[in-house]
């Protein structure tokens, strides 16, 4: 073999194995995403028709838009920035501020995603409202998480990969409700179920929300 | 220091115990397994640690819906084989809803052992009619003692010799729960005093019930591998458990990503306490949603532990191998908190 070659390939390797942290970042990831599939498929119960497989599909879709989004609206934050925030407002504004803003990105995310989706792939939806809401209710949780798990990673090294790691795990809880309620709107009537499952993410959604206001001043602190 | 004494004791303990106390007596099969009505089959039935004898007063017995019909002869082959004459008329078996029969055996040294649903009528009736069944039901159920006279862990269909993993995959999962409310207890306390001493117990708690997770989850994929079929069946549990373990390497993998010791601990901290929040949401919330089913014991309308499993022999192990489990998570974690201090000393 070429020896330069070796050696460049060397380097590389070299390089990844550094900083070990940063390979079990990747790993953990990678298993994530995998773990993600599963459980939007399972919680689904799915092999019942072929919609489940759309539906998993447009999920991830949404859950990795708007994870770009949220770790994009903590990088394009400058040091000297912070520094200025610190002083000016406080912890609390702008934590509430940062997830009004993200939230409602995430929701125009979701909807342009919806609509392009609906189009081009297209699935048979029967209860829209009930689908919509889980849209929204299900942006919500995402932003508060994200924006939480992005926050925590805010200044340290690679914090784009590692907000993914952080946060995926913590959206399983979600997913779980997003698979029966996208379930329940395959069907015309709304049924008890799906309005108890509604209520259910608000209220996680709210309880979420409040241990992000609580917890995010000990972050901010410097 | 006593305690972790006590606890290199309870592990030895549950290490013989577990594996030496021998498996109750029990039914492991019975053929054939089909039979229809009229006419008179030969059972022949496989027993697992049972003492049949012809002096020891072995009873066999067929049950349908709360109705026990008997078998018309015994004949004992050996200690663990009987052949069972048993037929039961149109007339009887008619108006029976359940045509799964239980077989329950009864005898002075192995006490009531039964096979539930073992085998199955066939609608349809056979060719030459025997007539001399009965029509009525004059069974007599007299038995001197239900229970097994000897020292052993409950015979259980499916699981049989496996029920001794009971000692170790469930304690793994209650170390690891145990271990991740101390870690978040001890995040809590930091960001409430600044020490960077609870930061320090909080990472050895998580790390440690990262280990058990693990642990718990490979005894479990074994455990279902015999009793399930595959080692990672669909359930709320094990989706519960594999989320714990990625939180907790997420964690581990955020706390090497940042230098500042103090900036690393407040992160991880407010992280931990913020994961574990949705954790615990997630492991009991979620299971207990509308439609959601599971095979482990007590959910999804499966029998609890407790009320069919856990009979006084397994309890007399199972109990202290929690306790060992739990102060062996503790002493791991201790010895992994005075690590990480010399550690720290050494760098300065």
């Amino acid at each position: 073999m070429n020896p330069k070659l070796f050696s460049l390939l060397n380097i590389e390797l070299i390089k990844e194995l550094r900083n070990k942290y940063i390979l079990a970042g990747l790993l953990v990831y990678e298993l994530s995403c995998v773990l993600l599939v599963k459980f939007l498929v399972q919680y689904a119960e799915v092999s019942k028709n072929e919609e489940t497989t759309l539906l998993a599909l447009f999920w991830l879709t949404i859950l990795f838009s708007i994870v770009n989004s949220v770790v994009s609206s903590f990088q394009k934050e400058p040091e000297g920035r912070m520094f200025y925030y610190r002083w000016a407002v406080s912890p609390e504004m702008f934590i509430v501020s940062k997830l009004i803003f993200n939230f409602i990105f995430a929701v125009l995310l979701a909807l342009i995603g919806f609509v392009t989706f609906y189009t081009m792939v297209g699935f048979e939806m029967q209860n829209m409202p009930l689908f919509l809401a889980t849209v929204i209710l299900s942006c919500g949780g995402y932003t508060i998480i994200f924006t939480t798990v992005g926050a925590v990673a805010m200044g340290t090294r690679n914090a784009a990969t590692l907000t993914a790691i952080l946060g995926l795990p913590l959206i399983i809880p979600i997913l779980a409700f997003i698979a029966k309620l996208s379930m329940a709107s395959l069907e015309p009537a709304i049924s008890d179920i799906a309005i108890k499952n509604l209520l259910l993410l608000f209220v996680l959604d709210c309880l979420i929300g409040a241990f992000t206001y609580v917890l995010f001043p000990y972050i901010w602190r410097d | 220091m006593w305690w972790k004494w006590l606890c290199a004791a309870l592990l030895v303990y549950i290490l013989l115990a577990g594996m030496l106390i021998p498996m109750g007596s029990g039914i492991s099969s019975v053929q054939p397994y089909v039979f229809k009505a009229d006419t008179v089959f030969t059972f022949s039935v496989k027993g697992v640690n049972t003492n049949f004898s012809a002096q020891s007063n072995t009873q066999v017995w067929f049950k349908a819906e709360q109705k026990y019909f008997c078998a018309s002869k015994i004949e004992v082959v050996d200690a663990e084989h009987l052949n069972v004459q048993f037929g039961i008329s149109k007339a009887l078996s008619e108006p029976l809803k359940d045509n799964n029969y239980d077989i329950i055996v009864n005898n002075d040294k192995d006490g009531t052992i039964a096979l539930r649903e073992g085998v199955t009528l066939l609608p349809g009736s056979v060719a030459v009619v025997d007539s001399t069944l009965p029509t009525t039901n004059s069974c007599v159920v007299e038995v001197d003692n239900n229970k097994s006279a000897a020292f052993a862990f409950p015979f259980r269909e499916i699981l049989y010799e496996s029920i001794r993993n009971t000692f170790y995959h469930v304690p793994m999962w209650f170390t690891m729960l145990f271990l991740i409310l101390l870690s978040t207890y001890f995040s809590v306390r930091y960001l409430q005093t600044n020490n960077l001493q609870n930061d320090l117990l909080a990472a050895a708690f998580g790390s440690v019930a990262l280990v058990f997770g693990i642990l718990g989850i490979v005894t479990g994929m074994i455990w279902a591998t015999y009793t399930w079929g595959e080692p990672w069946p669909n359930d709320p549990k094990l989706n519960g458990a594999a989320i714990g373990i990625m939180i907790y390497l997420a964690y581990i993998i955020l706390r090497g990503s940042v230098d500042d010791e103090i900036k690393r601990a407040r992160i991880a901290s407010v992280y931990s306490i913020f994961a574990a929040v949705i954790f615990i949401l997630f492991i009991f919330v979620v299971p207990r949603l509308p439609g959601t089913d599971s095979l482990h014991p007590g959910n999804g309308g499966n029998p609890a532990f407790s009320k069919y499993d856990l009979d006084s022999h397994l309890r007399m192990v199972f109990y202290p191998a929690v306790i060992a489990w739990i102060l062996l998570g503790l002493w791991v974690s201790g010895i992994l908190v005075r690590i990480n201090l010399l550690k720290e000393k050494h760098k300065k």
